[in-house]
């Protein structure tokens, strides 16, 4: 490179340049967000009706509703997330304060996790498939479904949980031990409520990605119509994106706002609950 | 004092048996693992009989177990256009965005700027696939003449430049394989320039027959694009933040500008990081199914036409799924077989992209 001054003049053109462009990749997502979100908005918004929340999903577009697949979505992040919290935390706990760090097995489960979690989504839904499909009472059911997403989210669950156990002060636990406290009482006392901002934030995360996430529940077989609202985990389902994807595929420009108006209520969903996990997290990162 | 004993037994028992539940959660991500290599090798395997192992890697036009074309190449290239034209969305804005956070925006306009790459990682990937057929892909029919136009002269402008520097650098470089492997890059990207220039008359004039099918590769790529361009973000934003200030304040001492600091200096301390979040990236648009199934097409011919309909890998194990596959038959089988070979895809990129950040990793 040259540094002349002559060249400075060039030189500080180019800076400007490259500043402008850099903040213009920025600005193109930006870009791309509003358009997105405009665009949902004004062709969905007048299908938003109260009978379109209330009604099941039909064939006639003035009678086509959304409850079944709110309702299954509901279901399903539920059954998620009685199974996958305490599973992921615990194993989280586990390879933080227990495992042998300096043993194989642990050098194992590290990397066994965060391949885990590189694994796309479509291919938990070949296991969910593998596991349930020939088990006639449980294919197609919400049961099914919420495995294969709890499978998914376990290791993006069990990283994050870990990173909040680890900025655990070290001080505290030493003190916990001191007034004679077990590992367990110790974990109770000190590490949960310390890092619980942290796991949740992560929980609430990992969770919203299992709410949008359609291509495991179409591999695993949700139901395409449902003519009974789930009443439990046994039952037959179908899921908001689900019921999206389908309203998608036919070629009425009617059912393609039922789809938008769809993806509006979804988005409202998600976008809550990332909002209260970054509340949480920015809440969390200013008390420390 | 017994009593005190016993107490203290119980608890001891406890703990113990409390570590064991703990093991066992952990063991479930194992039992994960083991169960999805099972699973997808026990009902791939009696597809491979027969010699269709064969006929899955020879070369074909047309993926079809239908009717016995058991060639995966129309899918796997298919896959491979929506990895190469997403990710020249995703890398320029990712790396864009991430030195723009990173290096130029003050915390207040970072506190602004970044939720939105956050709220474009929490949108499900329905949408995407819903947006960019109602919207993107319209856009693009109407507008694709003007579109390529210009993407023909900015391709002429970047392969001079391209060609440019890399002969230079090969110039100048003094071990011979190196030299050897940047003058043969520079050659072929003079190659294509002058291939361009000569023919440009007639390229532009033929833009204006150019047609965009109602499903195609380019629209569904740019939404892919702009969805993994979150993670290319974060992880390239990280890798720039770690790297130490006393180097961008010595760059900057000696007279460099801003631009030269961070392109010359802080871009090439982080590329580990850089590098290993492209290919993480590759690896998500890879696995990513249904923007692909919505917005793509379901034409599992073999088309190199960005502007046509494909279907990847993934779009064809969505679209199986669907009809209701009779368990153990063929195409059954084929789905699984489909889901291995991704699965071994993702699974090496991943590990790639570790190694990568192992190896190139300068501490400071």
């Amino acid at each position: 490179m040259k540094f002349e001054v002559s060249n400075l003049k060039k030189r500080k053109i180019k800076d400007k340049i490259f500043k402008w462009i850099f903040f213009g990749c920025i600005a193109f997502c930006l870009a791309f967000l509003i358009f997105l979100l405009l665009g949902l908005l004004i062709l969905g918004l007048h299908k938003l009706k109260p009978h379109f929340l209330m009604n099941f999903a039909s064939r006639k577009v003035e009678r086509a509703g959304f409850l079944p697949a709110i309702l299954g979505s509901l279901w399903l992040i539920l059954t998620v997330a009685i199974v996958t919290i305490p599973v992921s935390v615990g194993s989280a706990i586990y390879l933080e304060q227990y495992a042998n760090r300096k043993s194989k097995f642990f050098k194992f489960l590290e990397v066994n996790i965060s391949n885990l979690a590189g694994v796309p989504s479509i291919v938990y839904g070949l296991l969910g498939l593998a596991l349930f499909t020939r088990v006639n009472s449980i294919r197609g059911t919400v049961f099914s479904g919420a495995i294969t997403l709890s499978l998914m989210i376990l290791p993006v669950i069990i990283v994050s949980s870990r990173e909040a156990i680890k900025a655990v002060p070290k001080m505290l636990i030493e003190a916990a031990y001191g007034l004679g406290m077990t590992k367990w009482q110790m974990i109770k006392a000190v590490i949960l409520p310390y890092a619980a901002p942290g796991i949740f934030t992560g929980v609430i995360l990992a969770l919203s990605r299992a709410l949008g996430e359609a291509s495991p529940l179409l591999i695993v077989g949700a139901a395409s119509l449902v003519t009974k609202l789930p009443n439990g985990i046994f039952s037959r389902y179908t899921a908001m994106p689900i019921q999206i994807y389908q309203w998608t595929s036919y070629p009425n420009i009617e059912f393609q706002e039922l789809a938008a108006a769809g993806i509006i209520i979804l988005l409202v969903f998600l976008l809550s609950a990332n909002s209260a996990a970054i509340i949480l997290r920015n809440k969390y990162q200013k008390s420390k | 004092m017994k009593i005190e004993k016993n107490k203290l037994k119980l608890l001891y028992l406890k703990e113990k048996i409390i570590k064991t539940i703990l093991l066992f959660f952990t063991l479930i991500s194992v039992i994960t693992t083991i169960g999805i290599i099972f699973s997808l090798f026990k009902e791939s395997l009696p597809f491979f009989g027969k010699g269709r192992i064969f006929a899955l890697f020879n070369f074909g036009t047309l993926w079809d177990p239908r009717s016995e074309h058991y060639s995966i190449w129309p899918l796997f290239t298919g896959t491979v256009m929506i990895v190469l034209f997403s990710c020249m969305f995703a890398i320029p804005l990712g790396l864009g965005s991430a030195i723009y956070l990173s290096e130029y925006a003050n915390p207040r306009i970072r506190s602004i700027l970044k939720p939105i790459l956050e709220i474009l990682a929490g949108i499900p990937s329905v949408v995407y696939g819903f947006f960019s057929f109602l919207y993107v892909t319209p856009l693009l029919k109407s507008n694709i003449s003007w579109i390529a136009k210009i993407a023909l002269i900015f391709g002429i402008i970047i392969t001079i430049f391209l060609a440019i520097n890399l002969i230079k650098t090969g110039i100048k470089t003094e071990k011979s394989l190196t030299k050897i492997v940047y003058l043969a890059l520079g050659t072929t990207f003079s190659s294509i320039f002058l291939y361009l220039t000569v023919n440009f008359i007639k390229f532009f004039n033929n833009t204006k027959y150019l047609e965009v099918e109602t499903y195609n590769v380019l629209s569904a790529s740019l939404a892919v694009g702009v969805m993994i361009t979150p993670l290319v973000a974060s992880l390239s934003e990280d890798a720039l933040k770690s790297v130490p200030k006393t180097l961008r304040e010595g760059s900057l001492g000696l007279g460099a500008t801003k631009f030269e600091t961070v392109w010359h200096v802080v871009v090439p301390a982080a590329i580990s990081g850089i590098i290993s979040s492209f290919i993480l990236a590759i690896s998500r648009a890879i696995g990513e199914t249904m923007v692909v199934a919505m917005a793509a097409g379901s034409k599992p011919v073999l088309n190199l036409n960005p502007l046509g309909q494909i279907q990847t890998m993934t779009g064809y194990m969505v679209s199986k799924s669907f009809g209701e596959v009779p368990v153990g038959s063929l195409e059954y089988q084929t789905v699984f077989v489909i889901g291995l070979i991704l699965f071994f895809m993702t699974l090496g990129l991943n590990i790639l992209a570790k190694k990568i950040v192992d190896v190139l990793r300068e501490v400071y």
